[in-house]
Parts: structure tokens; C-alpha cells; sequence
């Protein structure tokens, strides 16, 4: 099938949004109330078990899907709000003024997200805001070459020629022209990022430099987990699996949207 | 008092880091109305030389003027008085008209600049007036909803040149403009073309490898060689009696097709 990742993609994507959203009227249990026997394994009420705690897993997967999908949202859209309009400037600018924003994003590109994410833990204390504002700050440069490199390309047609010779300014060239026309690749963009965005989120809590213990997220349902590796491996399965899903769904939207728009695979189509 | 005038302009690009002189230094008077044609083979300078006129590349040396003002040096925003009245149609409308716009956008875009509106005589972008630019060109007004790409390659270049003259201007470059088209409607654009410039009185740049073309539109040319005018005059004076042995090569060429 053709558009297989694409589908593929989306169901996975679906399948968290839904979860999501069931978690935000509903859980089966309280995500972070003790409600059953420790270590329960997977079954009848306790659908895939309970934790350490005796905390119901289930539950705290559905919980941990809102999270996830906050900060994917948050932490990518503000990227992009800082990001886009920075790519597009550096990319309509000529000279000096236009090299500077590519200079500083390449600089910030070398800079380990986990590392700036400590940092913040350090300074603010760890937390989900936290985290999103060091993850959204990482994916900035993402945005910034991808945004730049789109509108260099759309900056040598015709149309942007037209434009300027008909006096169009520069603010208005950006808007009608220039975003329309990159919009796709920004898509395609987004998508990846918000994969990115969750891994790194997972791992800054578990790390314990995220979400605190009143928030169960995935990446803290791991770190807990840990502890019983070697007795109750099935433990970590479940928030592995999740996070697993929920990355594998953002890429899988990223590549087929990115199928889906080349034109050069749309021609042949 | 003329409408475009390069004075010693040179254009260099840097290709490879190395300079390369695109055009040598350069004099070009061209009076209000009147149709130059620009001919050379690919790689001549004749695309830079019309560029240079419209301020989309800066001359390395010289002076290039429009109503007698010097265009060079200025940042775009001090422009207006050359952007009001100098426009273009380009070679290929797949790449001029912005393909996630309107007909009626696209066409309407003059209209809204605030350096024609400036201009004082300029009409508001209402239906009727983008219609009418619209059935100016040989199209229709029910097409002002269509996307670029549900015209043909003829229609498209119909939609360019609507955007090139829907701001009155007195001053037109058209690129080759007829050689991305079929063969089937080149006449039909050509005649279009020939038509507005005949009734709107426009001076008018035609940068062609076409002499065919030049001959049917324009009163003078001028024959470009590696960056040089190698020779320039009335139409029917060069393109019938070329001395300069490019010209003639040139003519040949056009014979025995």
C-alpha cells in the first residue's frame, strides 16, 4: 500500500490521543493512589497489573498519554513560534543580518539537550515545565535551519521575483509567499520533533529531571521500574511499549507526510 | 528624456570564486515607447543586462537609471518610484505564479503594493477590476477562483502578463517570454503581448533567442556577445544585413531551421 507509514502513523498517533483523552474525564483507578496489592501481574481488575507502589498501571499509562501529548504540543509549538519566524528572516535576509540567527541556531544545534535540560534543573528545580521549556529550546534550531533552508529555496522563484517587483514589502512576501510554500516541510517538521520531544521527556524523567512523583509520567513509570528488572521484568515493559508507540507514530506521520509532499514522488504517483 | 538608462554598467558574479563579468561595461538609452529587442545565445548577459534595469542585480560599476534616477544603491523600500512603473512577465509561469495562490490573489498583488497605491491613479482590486484584467488577457472571470495549476501552460503565461500590466506601467521586460510555451500557442501569447504593448504604448525590453520574435515585436535590438553589444540598430537594418559575425551566425541559425 502506498501510503502505509502515513496510516500507520496516524493509528499509532490515534491510539495516544484516544488514551489521552479517556485520561482526562477518566481512569480506571487514581494514577497515583495505592489501590492493590504490590506488583500485581496483569490481569482481573488490575488490567496490565500494579506497580511497586500498588498503584494501578493501567491507569497510569491513560494519565501518562495527557502528559506526553502536553508536552509534545507545548514544547514543539513554541519552538516553532520562535523558530519559524527566526528560519524566515535569516532566509529572506541577505548579508550580515541574515547570518547571524543561522550562526546562532548551528550554535545551539551543538548543544546537548540534555545538558541545557539539567542546567534548567538544576536552576528552576525539576518539573514538566521544566523539562518542556528545555526540550522546546533544543528543538529551536530544528526549526530555525529547516524554516531558513525552505525559504532560500522559495526566495529563487519566479513568484518572489514578481513580488518584489511589483513593490510588495518584505513582511507581506513572507506571509502570502514564503510560509504557504513551507508550510510542508515545517509539517513534516513538527512531526519529528514532537517524536523527539517525547523521548527526550521520557528521559528527563527518568532521570528525575522531569515530571514529579505526583505526575506519572512514561519515563518515570521506567525509572521505577528499574528497581524491579530482574524480578518483575514486565513492569517496564509497559511504559517502554508506550513511549515506543507514541515515537514510532510521529515518525512514521513525519515520513509519510514527507512522502506524501515531495512532488518529485507526486509526479510519478 | 528617457525611461531606462545604463550608463558603463558592468555586472559581475563571483561563479567558483572566481569573478566572472557578466556584462561589460554597458550604454543602453531606451525612450519612453520604445521596443527593444535583446538577443544572444544562452550565457550572453542579455538576462542580466534586463535585470540590471529593473534593480534585481546591482551593477559592479556604472549607473543604471529609470526617468533619469539612479536605481543603484538604494535599499528596496526607496524603490517605489521605479517599482510603480516597471514591471515583468518572466520565462516560465510554472515558477512565476505562486501555486498555493488564487488567480484573483495573484493578479490582484500589484494592487495592493503600497508604492503603487502611492501612485495615486491606481484602481482598488475589487472582481470587476481583477475580471477585467482577467478577459484583458484572453481569459475568464469565472477563472479569478483556480489555482495556477488547473490552467494550461498558455493560460498561465495569459495570467502572468495580467499581472505584469494590471498595474499600468510604462516600463515592461519580458524574459523569453513565449519559449517555455507549446509551440501551438506561442503565436497566440506572442499576439497578446503585442496587442497590450501596441495600445498601452509601453516601453518594452524583450530578451529573446528568438529573432523571429524580435523582429515581429520591436523597433530596435540589440545584439549581445559574452557581455558585449556587438551590434544594435533598427530591426530590419541588422537582422537583415548583419556585419558583426555573431549577428550573422545568428541570423543563419534562425534561416536554417
Amino acid at each position: 500500500m502506498k501510503r502505509a507509514t502515513l496510516y500507520l502513523g496516524l493509528s499509532l498517533i490515534g491510539l495516544v490521543v484516544l488514551l489521552a483523552v479517556v485520561g482526562i474525564f477518566w481512569t480506571p483507578y487514581s494514577p497515583t493512589a495505592m489501590v492493590g496489592p504490590r506488583l500485581a501481574r496483569p490481569g482481573w481488575p488490575h488490567l496490565l497489573g500494579t506497580d511497586g507502589f500498588g498503584a494501578d498501571i493501567f491507569s497510569r499509562i491513560i494519565n501518562g498519554a495527557k502528559i506526553v501529548l502536553l508536552v509534545g504540543i507545548v514544547s514543539v509549538s513554541g519552538a516553532a513560534l520562535v523558530g519559524v519566524p527566526t528560519g524566515i528572516f535569516a532566509g529572506m535576509k541577505r548579508g550580515w543580518a541574515g547570518e547571524i540567527p543561522a550562526r546562532l541556531a548551528d550554535i545551539l544545534y551543538g548543544f546537548p539537550a540534555l545538558l541545557l535540560a539539567i542546567l534548567f534543573a538544576a536552576a528552576l528545580g525539576g518539573s514538566t515545565w521544566t523539562a518542556m521549556l528545555a526540550i522546546s529550546i533544543s528543538t529551536v534550531p530544528a526549526f530555525v535551519r529547516i524554516a531558513r533552508a525552505a525559504t532560500l529555496q522559495v526566495m529563487s522563484q519566479g513568484y518572489v521575483e514578481a513580488a518584489r517587483l511589483s513593490g510588495t514589502p518584505s513582511p507581506s512576501v513572507a506571509v502570502r509567499h514564503v510560509l504557504p510554500n513551507i508550510a510542508p516541510v515545517l509539517g513534516v517538521q513538527a512531526s519529528v520533533s514532537f517524536g523527539i520531544a517525547i523521548l527526550a521527556e521520557a528521559g528527563l524523567s527518568y532521570l528525575g529531571l522531569g515530571s514529579r512523583a505526583s505526575e506519572p509520567t512514561w519515563g518515570r513509570m521506567l525509572r521505577e521500574a528499574q528497581d524491579y528488572i530482574f524480578s518483575e521484568p514486565i513492569q517496564a515493559l509497559w511504559p517502554g511499549l508506550a513511549i515506543a508507540v507514541a515515537t514510532m507514530g510521529f515518525n512514521l506521520l513525519g515520513d509519510g507526510l514527507r512522502d506524501l509532499l515531495d512532488p518529485r514522488l507526486r509526479e510519478l504517483r | 528624456m528617457s525611461i531606462v538608462e545604463l550608463r558603463g554598467a558592468e555586472v559581475t558574479y563571483r561563479r567558483a570564486g572566481q569573478p566572472f563579468v557578466a556584462l561589460h561595461p554597458t550604454d543602453v538609452v531606451i525612450e519612453p515607447g520604445e521596443r527593444v529587442g535583446v538577443v544572444g545565445g544562452s550565457g550572453s548577459g542579455k538576462t542580466t543586462m534586463a535585470r540590471l534595469m529593473l534593480g534585481l542585480v546591482p551593477p559592479s560599476q556604472g549607473d543604471a537609471l529609470f526617468d533619469d534616477r539612479s536605481i543603484v544603491g538604494l535599499p528596496e523600500r526607496q524603490r517605489g518610484w521605479l517599482r510603480a512603473r516597471a514591471s515583468m512577465v518572466f520565462q516560465d509561469p510554472n515558477s512565476s505564479l505562486n501555486p498555493r495562490m488564487k488567480l484573483r490573489d495573484i493578479v490582484g498583488e500589484p494592487l495592493r503594493s503600497p508604492v503603487l497605491r502611492n501612485r495615486g491613479d491606481v484602481p482598488e482590486p475589487t472582481p470587476e477590476v481583477l475580471a477585467g484584467a482577467l478577459e484583458g488577457v484572453g481569459l475568464t472571470a469565472e477563472m479569478l477562483d483556480r489555482y495556477p495549476h488547473q490552467l494550461s501552460g498558455g493560460q498561465r503565461q495569459r495570467v502572468a502578463i495580467a499581472r505584469a500590466l494590471i498595474s499600468d506601467p510604462a516600463f515592461l521586460v519580458a524574459d523569453e517570454p513565449v519559449s517555455a510555451l507549446d509551440v501551438s500557442v506561442r503565436a497566440q501569447v506572442l499576439n497578446l503581448l503585442t496587442d497590450e504593448v501596441n495600445e498601452r504604448s509601453l516601453a518594452l525590453v524583450l530578451v529573446s533567442h528568438d529573432l523571429a520574435i524580435v523582429r515581429h515585436l520591436c523597433e530596435r535590438v540589440l545584439v549581445v556577445e559574452r557581455g558585449h553589444i556587438v551590434e544594435q540598430g533598427a530591426v530590419a537594418d541588422v537582422l537583415d544585413n548583419p556585419q558583426h559575425p555573431y549577428t550573422q551566425a545568428l541570423v543563419d541559425a534562425t534561416l536554417s531551421l
